[in-house]
């Protein structure tokens, strides 16, 4: 029987990843995202022996902003535009759960970031193998080593933080317009990126209840600098697998959470 | 009769098919001369107001790095590498023109609040703040701040705060203290020991540079390195004794009315206990000022 319900979560996220795929919005920020790595290296001939940082920098920072564009407004359309393209009757008019639906549609969403992240992955190794070839003889001694291994390291993080974000813009598309979840998914980003100030704010205020609100939003609202580890990882420094491992199991859990409500939402949902 | 209605509907559907082509190409005609208009209008513009000083209002406006550091949404990274970038710019261009580094020590000091890991900004604005725009409060004030941020990853930066307490503000002591550090860290090069001790010997502080030079020849396997140490601190054990002749002939002035003539008389009268030995040389006395030298034909020269 479970294995009937994951046969049908795979169709819909197969599926999913189909219809996302030929999302131009996907491509035309897919692109820019790879001429925005390519022409790090232009930035980082500016600096003095420091290009291949720059390029990771650049590199891990594009992909990040990018992922969170293509999570926000791909994910924010996905149960609209059955809606609106009225293939929502024929979806619920089938055996198929609700919750089935909401679970297929972000896997497939999941497989769409995955195989962005791919791409952009292989166009930053492969701009940092030729700048090596090219510049090598130019670079400071001293300067950090390539770290390729590290690099995977962040980007798998950042995987998560999408992975968060995604489930963030799909609850949003079942309660609300494209155009105010995408408002209300990058605000809760921007939001995930300012509580550690919130709550050195409320720590910092006299008032215990300024303090006790602060840390309240500090708990409930998501952490996404837990996922953040691309300045130590193209520093070279170490962040400890125990680290990773806790902030993997945050998102996990902060994602189960989101689906859980977007599931409740579209339980409630009428379609008439 | 429908041949003659197909072919009419042929003629006209390749008219309009020309129509369409003709109005293509004028539409692109008109966009090029357009974006050739805004680009002459762009230059003119460009020459109306100078591109330094676009840069110069850019930089005023750049936040603290403490703001920054919130505002920038986890893009810490990237934005001090962008900050850098400027950094070098902006030096590079007012190096080549009027030399004015105002901004300097505000970008840099963004940029490292961004990425303190970043020893290279550090380096930059430490040398060249106190070289190039005579600010050496601020050069001072971020090297002290790289080091907080790094104290154990580069020699340079504890170097380069020695050098401008010794050049910029005369304070041996302080400059060896840094020195020492420096000389103590991985990478340093070989003649930093025997600098910092020079340092201590200018600041009169002989026994710190003996102890120093001392731990120093230890520590080092270099059997080169550890003759040149071992050279220095004859040097300064010389001048360590050459200092209390100097304070004995001053008390035999005091009981004699003159400087004795040699270092004998010093042991004759009692004023040391016995002579000092300098390896293949001899202490020698100024009669008229009670200056103590030692001569020797191999000795290196004085501190």
């Amino acid at each position: 029987m479970s294995l009937l319900y994951a046969m049908v979560i795979k169709t819909i996220a197969v599926n999913t990843f189909r219809e996302a795929i030929r999302d131009k919005i996907l491509y035309n920020l897919l692109v820019f995202t790879l001429i925005v790595i390519a022409a790090s290296v232009l930035l980082g001939r500016l600096t003095i022996g420091q290009d291949q940082r720059v390029i990771k920098d650049v590199g891990l920072a594009a992909m990040s902003l990018f992922g969170v564009l293509i999570a926000t407004f791909v994910g924010t359309s996905l149960v609209h535009k059955e809606i609106r393209k009225k293939t929502i009757y024929t979806m619920i008019s089938k055996p198929i759960r609700r919750y089935e639906f909401i679970l297929g549609k972000y896997c497939g969403l999941l497989l769409t970031m995955f195989a962005n992240l791919v791409i952009m992955i292989v166009v930053l190794f492969a701009v940092l193998m030729l700048h090596s070839l090219l510049f090598s003889h130019q670079l400071v001694s001293g300067s950090e080593p390539m770290g390729y291994a590290s690099l995977l390291k962040a980007v798998a993080l950042i995987f998560f933080e999408l992975m968060l974000i995604t489930s963030v813009a799909v609850l949003f598309s079942t309660i609300s317009t494209p155009s105010l979840s995408v408002f209300f998914t990058l605000a809760v980003y921007v939001i995930g990126h300012l509580t550690v100030d919130l709550k050195e704010l409320g720590a910092a205020s006299k008032s215990s209840l300024v303090n006790g609100l602060c840390s309240l939003c500090y708990y409930v609202l998501p952490n996404l600098d837990n996922f953040n580890i691309r300045a130590e990882m193209v520093r070279g420094l170490s962040v400890g697998g125990r680290f990773v491992f806790y902030a993997i199991v945050y998102g996990a859990l902060y994602m189960t959470a989101v689906l859980l409500v977007s599931i409740l939402s579209m339980e409630r949902k009428e379609f008439v | 009769m429908f041949k003659t209605q197909n072919s009419r509907l042929e003629i006209q559907d390749s008219r309009f098919s020309l129509c369409k082509l003709s109005v293509l190409c004028i539409v692109s005609c008109v966009l090029c001369l357009v974006i050739v208009g805004f680009a002459l209008v762009q230059g003119q513009l460009d020459r109306m107001r100078p591109s330094r000083e676009r840069l110069e209002e850019k930089l005023i406006y750049i936040p603290s790095g403490r703001f920054l550091r919130t505002a920038a949404l986890g893009f810490d990274a990237v934005l001090a590498d962008l900050l850098w970038t400027r950094a070098v710019v902006y030096f590079g261009g007012h190096f080549l023109t009027d030399k004015d580094y105002r901004w300097l020590y505000h970008i840099l000091d963004a940029a490292t609040t961004l990425d303190p890991k970043n020893i290279l900004a550090y380096r930059f604005g430490g040398s060249l703040l106190a070289l190039e725009e005579d600010d050496v409060e601020r050069s001072i004030a971020i090297l002290k701040k790289g080091i907080r941020n790094n104290p154990d990853e580069d020699w340079r930066l504890y170097f380069l705060l020695g050098f401008n307490y010794f050049y910029f503000l005369e304070d041996h002591i302080e400059a060896a203290k840094y020195l020492e550090r420096a000389s103590r860290m991985p990478g340093h090069p070989k003649y930093l020991p025997k600098l910092t001790a020079k340092m201590y010997a200018k600041a009169e502080k002989i026994d710190t540079a003996i102890e120093f030079l001392e731990e120093m020849y230890e520590q080092h396997e270099d059997r080169n390195v550890k003759a040149a140490i071992a050279e220095r601190i004859t040097i300064l054990v010389a001048k360590k004794q050459a200092r209390l002749l100097e304070h004995a002939a001053g008390k035999y002035k005091e009981a004699y009315g003159e400087y004795p003539t040699d270092v004998k008389s010093l042991a004759r009268v009692g004023l040391i206990g016995e002579l000092p030995e300098y390896p293949g040389g001899q202490y020698v006395i100024d009669p008229n000022t009670g200056r103590v030298d030692w001569v020797s034909e191999s000795a290196p020269q004085w501190p």
